[in-house]
């Protein structure tokens, strides 16, 4: 029984915390690490807190689909914003060398916002805590169901450390190539994430069902992945149309 | 209110998309609540599509016309 709660455990709370370990990773390869760890860790924390101060009454006090319906609501807008941009980028109808003026210009906008302190990205932050409060609170449910309906807590909680452990050592071993990648492809690769987390977030909050459950994500990703490639085509092709008609036009009138 | 539109500044760039994204949303609810759970999700999938595809159609009209 203890040995099939700490797996059963394992197993459950690892796709959970691998959830957490893409946005945590996504977010920090382009908004910066520190700002995404803190977000991570703080959410841990808090989560530690709070499990330490309730216990299991946790699972009947916290309502998961207001968090899921903020949450992903949050992500989903913030991911569609990166998604669009890079597809722009991608399509040529927003130049790929601009970096430094969006930055200058993201980063003004931020200030106005009251959004830079002290080096930390409040974006960043929040979008590395949200998600990782999100995911975190689904695998502290996973513990105290398989830990109570197997009657075995202590296994349970083994195997959540477990995971975690072997997950946090995934990340470590995946930051430093994945800070080789282009910054568009990376911001692609973020605005599919959010996108696909969000848009399952929100209609996981509004009972939506959701083909297969979580794997659903990856079919999210997926059809993502293939609209962004087909709209990038059509606007290359439409540009490339409209540019011969440009010239043959001037070529006329010379 | 104020902090409300700071946030709506941050998050949407074009309105066009996070409000055909905002609409398939009430729509996927009220199917939801419908007992329309499957139907929902489709709703939804399809508001991803056709809102980043408007946008970004948009975007490619406005170009074409600036050139000309």
């Amino acid at each position: 029984m203890g040995i099939y709660g700490a797996l059963s455990s394992f197993l459950g709370t690892g796709v959970e915390f691998i959830e957490a370990l893409t946005i945590i990773l996504a977010v920090g390869a382009v908004r910066g690490w520190k700002s995404a760890v803190l977000g991570g860790l703080s959410a841990v924390v808090v989560l530690g807190v709070l499990v330490a101060i309730i216990g299991a009454p946790l699972v009947h006090i916290m309502e998961v689909r207001w968090v899921q319906l903020i949450v992903g609501l949050f992500m989903l807008l913030f991911g569609i914003r990166w998604l669009r941009k890079a597809i722009l980028r991608y399509s040529g109808l927003k130049s790929l060398h601009s970096e430094a003026d969006n930055y200058e210009e993201e980063l003004a906008r931020q200030q106005a916002a009251g959004e830079v302190a002290q080096g930390i990205d409040k974006f960043a932050f929040a979008t590395a805590f949200s998600g990782t409060f999100l995911e975190g609170l689904e695998a502290i449910f996973i513990v105290i169901t398989f830990g109570l309906s197997t009657k075995s807590m202590g296994p349970a909680v083994m195997g959540a450390a477990a995971a975690f452990v072997v997950i946090a050592l995934l990340g470590v071993a995946l930051r430093k190539p994945l800070s080789a990648v282009p910054e568009n492809t990376m911001k692609f690769v973020v605005g599919v994430m959010l996108t696909s987390f969000g848009a399952f977030w929100a209609g996981e909050s509004m009972k939506v069902a959701w083909p297969q459950g979580d794997v659903s994500i990856i079919y999210l990703i997926a059809t993502l992945i293939v609209m962004s490639f087909l709209l990038v085509q059509w606007i290359k092709a439409a540009l490339k149309k409209s540019a011969s008609v440009d010239s043959a036009q001037t070529g006329v009138s010379a | 209110m104020k902090a409300l539109k700071v946030l709506w500044g941050l998050l949407v760039d074009d309105g066009r998309l996070a409000s055909i994204l905002v609409i398939a949303l009430i729509v996927a609810f009220i199917c939801a609540q419908a007992g329309l759970h499957f139907i929902a999700g489709v709703v939804i999938w399809l508001g991803l599509i056709v809102s980043v595809w408007t946008s970004v159609g948009h975007q490619l009209r406005l170009r074409i016309k600036l050139k000309k």
